[in-house]
């Protein structure tokens, strides 16, 4: 039984008068009126990367954890290695987003990061990202210019950027990405 | 509408959980029919039948429901046929019902879904199409809820074609395409008394009022709602005494759950013995049934499959192992025959052994049947017995033409080591000619309890199955106990020499300065070997966690838990490690650093290779001519072709005109001991791998010591020495033998 209590994800609204212009409108049952606000709100989870601030869908995140806390290397037959933290009793491989475009952090250091639970077909996949985690509705004010894409499947997908000008992550490019690191 | 994976998964598992209560249904009421069309029993059957009918055709499964379609109409003219045309159909009835169970076992066990293709082919061609009659056809047609409808439309039906089978599920099969399930596992339903449930509950809520409870304790007193008096701040035992409780609570918790998740193989297996006896009856013969381990605990999924499995390697036995009463008695046994079928947990695996005492496997027709299939009948020739069976057992079939009731066309071995193969099982075959035959086979448990032994190594806590781990040592200090010879790191074990490796460096890690203080000592079926550890902890309970392609039944790490503190404990698999420890065995150097003593040599060599042999030559070098005949008449008799030397100098000479499969030799023998003997032969490439074995009438730590430190494989004393220990002394250093 863990007894370690992960602590919450902070959760700060980036746009606050969106955010109240929105609830009064539901309020006031004005559906339209929130469609379509919706229409040009994305709902993100906002972390940081190589120091870069950045976002991807909420819709593609389980779960978001503040903090790892324990992450364990677990030996593989035939050689290497993969790590698996616990996440409220139950153990996920942990693959780090910091690997693209950069080098993926020791163990220790990955316990201390933040991570987002992502889901496929197969499983899950807990990815570790720099923090603090935020949750915001922002709308996309920019989109990924040519250069910004690519190809590879290691090169990072980009829908465009927010206001903030945070980098918007591809999604599915991230849930791709997680699941062939673990496979 | 198309329906989310998730839903059309757990529907799937609600399918096949309905299925298999059904089919059981099905089954003991096909019985009942064989002997007498009753009515009701009739009208039992049909509606049965057609309720699963009507689920397949729901879930987008369009053959497989017009599959059932047809059993219901088979079923029905059994009513109208004379006693030959009855047994005939009753027979293809009984058939159907047990490839559908078949299918349904498979769907279970591989999360599937879908009815495997091979199994629904076999079902069209028992079963040929008629359509439906008016009666079922308006007033018992399948009326598949709306929501399941839509949304469900199975791989099966798609790969159905333009098949007239497709046409009856027509309606469900065109609403919508399924979501692709390719991967994905069915989700799995369980059912459990509700009083279970309940008493899980009230301990969750006792656990719930007594944290509370200890949280009040912690900020200093009790104030309660009732506006009790605040009460002086608990004393440190007073905590103490609740912490407990409150930690009990928890245990208790989680046995609980664990048995709810768990469930005894008796389960599963009610009846089994009564249904054996039946079997046999059908077929003129006696046969009664002894189960041993049902109080195994296991997952609902594996545990059936097992059941299905199990079901028909019984019926292959009655049908082609069990002799007739007359035939049993013209071999001298008792009239009935017996099967003993065992179940057990190893590790991380449900282990089922049937044996029976029948005729055995019929050999040469076996290879016979695979002669003809591989069309290289030079090839099957060469295979010895054991390796025939085991091609037989994963390609399955059978060696006869002839369709029987019970066994069906012999399909039973073929659906039991595909079951095996699919769910990472294994399965393995073995016949005393005459006297009986053995089927082992092994599933990965989805859920299971382990006891483990804990252990720390390199700052992470590790477990092993407590029942691979043979012994516990203390090494000495500086692990002079450990000796380094050409073989690699050895250390003795009463009169074994058995390799030692330093746990972390086989887990890959870099082995620091500070020497391990203890080993531990597996075994497994693949050998046996020391682990140097930091420090050996206790016995614990836990459910290991999987992760998929990292930890998991059959990993190097078979499973995840979390201890007390939320330390993650890696569960190893035992057999894993051994082979991981094997394979990275380093070459040896002269190594001024090395941690370990003992003689350096630069004959570095891995561990000798495992080998099948029908004969293995064995060079014997002993200088007492008594001791020598007594030793070469031992091996003889035990099938060895034996090779004699009269000293270490002999020996020498005669390994190098023929390299013998191993070399048994003295230690004390004039012009050179065997100690002299096993250094000059690993100190040359060709003996470097020679499996070495040491005998002698020393049973000291010194001689075992410099056995290891010589380059040995083992040490044996020749007071306690015979061909069964040589055989298992063989089989540890990876020598196999088989004859």
């Amino acid at each position: 039984m863990t007894t370690a209590l992960v602590p919450p994800v902070n959760i700060t609204p980036r746009n606050p008068e969106v955010l109240d212009r929105r609830a009064r409108a539901l309020a006031a049952g004005a559906a339209e009126a929130a469609g379509t606000d919706a229409a040009e709100l994305l709902a993100v989870v906002l972390f940081k990367l190589h120091g870069l601030h950045c976002a991807v869908d909420m819709s593609a995140v389980a779960r978001a954890v503040s903090r790892l806390d324990r992450v364990v290397s677990v030996p593989i037959a035939g050689g290497g290695e993969r790590f698996v933290a616990f996440v409220e009793e139950r153990p996920f491989p942990v693959v780090d987003l910091a690997e693209v475009g950069g080098r993926a952090r020791a163990p220790e250091h990955l316990a201390q990061a933040p991570a987002l639970i992502l889901s496929f077909e197969n499983g899950s996949v807990a990815v570790a990202v720099d923090g603090p985690l935020e949750l915001a509705e922002e709308s996309l004010v920019q989109l990924a210019q040519a250069g910004e894409t690519s190809a590879d499947p290691n090169s990072p997908r980009i829908r465009g950027r927010l206001p903030s000008g945070a980098t918007h992550f591809d999604a599915d490019w991230m849930l791709s990405w997680a699941a062939a690191a673990i496979t | 509408m198309t329906m989310d994976s998730a839903t059309r998964s757990r529907l799937v598992g609600l399918f096949v959980a309905e299925a298999e209560e059904t089919l059981t249904t099905l089954t003991g009421l096909a019985e009942k029919l064989r002997v007498q069309v009753a009515p009701e029993d009739l009208s039992d059957f049909g509606r049965s039948a057609h309720g699963l009918k009507g689920a397949a055709a729901a879930l987008g499964y369009g053959a497989l429901a017009t599959v059932l379609h047809d059993v219901e109409e088979l079923s029905l003219q059994l009513a109208e046929a004379g006693p030959d045309v009855h047994r005939e159909r009753h027979a293809r009835l009984a058939q159907a019902l047990e490839l559908l169970g078949q299918g349904i076992a498979h769907m279970a066990a591989s999360g599937r879904d879908a009815f495997p293709d091979n199994l629904l082919q076999l079902l069209q061609e028992l079963l040929p199409h008629r359509p439906a009659t008016p009666r079922s056809a308006v007033g018992l047609a399948p009326q598949p809820p709306s929501a399941v409808g839509t949304g469900a439309a199975a791989p099966e039906a798609r790969s159905g074609g333009t098949s007239p089978r497709a046409e009856v599920a027509a309606p469900a099969a065109q609403a919508a395409a399924a979501p692709a399930m390719q991967g994905e596992g069915v989700l799995e339903r369980i059912s459990v008394p509700a009083e279970e449930v309940d008493a899980a509950l009230r301990l969750a809520s006792a656990l719930a009022r007594g944290v509370a409870l200890f949280q009040e304790h912690l900020a200093g007193g009790t104030a309660t709602a009732l506006e009790k008096p605040r009460a002086a701040a608990p004393s440190t035992a007073t905590l103490t005494s609740t912490a407990q409780a409150l930690a009990g609570m928890a245990e208790q918790l989680e046995s609980s759950i664990s048995s709810l998740r768990l469930l005894p193989a008796e389960s599963a297996f009610s009846g089994f013995e009564q249904e054996v006896e039946q079997l046999a009856a059908r077929l003129g013969k006696q046969a009664s049934v002894v189960l041993y381990g049902l109080e195994v605990r296991a997952d609902r999924r594996t545990l059936q499959a097992a059941r299905t499995m199990i079901r028909h390697l019984v019926r292959n036995a009655l049908d082609h192992g069990i002799e007739s009463p007359e035939g049993r008695t013209a071999a001298n046994k008792p009239i009935a025959g017996r099967l003993v079928i065992r179940l057990e947990t190893a590790e991380s695996s449900l282990k089922v052994t049937i044996d029976d005492d029948g005729r055995g496997f019929d050999l040469p027709s076996i290879r016979m049947e695979l002669s003809r299939r591989s069309g290289d009948p030079a090839r099957i020739n060469t295979l010895s017995d054991p390796e025939v069976l085991q091609l037989f057992a994963f390609q399955g079939g059978s060696t006869r033409e002839s369709v029987s009731e019970i066994s069906g066309r012999g399909v039973g071995l073929s659906a039991v080591a595909a079951m095996a193969r699919d769910a990472g099982g294994s399965i393995q075959l073995a016949t005393r000619p005459g006297t009986g035959s053995t089927v082992i086979f092994t599933l990965p448990l989805e859920v299971y309890a382990a006891e483990v032994l804990t252990f720390s190594c390199d700052g992470r806590l590790l477990g092993l199955p407590i029942q691979t781990v043979e012994r516990t040592m203390y090494l000495r200090a500086g692990q002079d106990g450990v000796q380094r010879g050409p073989t690699g790191y050895t250390v003795a074990v009463d009169e074994s020499i058995i390799p030692f490796h330093r746990l972390t460096e086989t887990l890959g890690g870099k082995v620091g300065e500070a020497l391990e203080r203890f080993a531990l000592v597996l075994r497994t079926a693949d050998g046996i070997a020391a682990f140097g550890v930091d420090h050996v902890g206790e016995v614990i309970g836990v459910v290991p966690l999987s992760v998929p392609g990292v930890a998991f039944p059959g990993g190097l790490v078979s499973g995840l838990a979390q201890v007390a503190d939320g330390t993650v404990l890696e569960i190893l698999n035992a057999r894993q490690l051994l082979a991981a420890a094997r394979a990275a065995r380093p070459a040896l150097a002269e190594d001024a650093e090395s941690p370990v003593r003992g003689a350096a040599t630069s004959a570095a060599r891995a561990p000798a290779p495992a080998r099948v042999d029908k004969a293995l030559e064995v060079m014997l070098a002993e200088d007492s001519l008594a001791t020598r005949e007594v030793l070469r008449v031992l091996l003889e008799e035990q099938g060895f072709r034996v090779r004699l030397a009269a000293d270490g100098e002999e020996a020498l000479a005669r390994v190098a005109e023929q390299l013998p499969d191993v070399l048994v030799s003295d230690v004390n023998m004039p012009r050179r001991d065997g100690l002299s003997l096993t250094r000059q032969l690993r100190a040359r490439p060709e003996t470097a791998r020679l499996p070495i074995i040491l005998l002698t009438s020393q049973d000291d730590a010194a001689a075992q010591a410099a056995g290891a430190a010589a380059g040995a494989d083992a040490y044996l004393i020749k007071s306690r020495f015979n061909a069964g220990v040589l055989q298992e002394t063989l089989n540890r250093i990876g020598v196999r033998v088989q004859r």
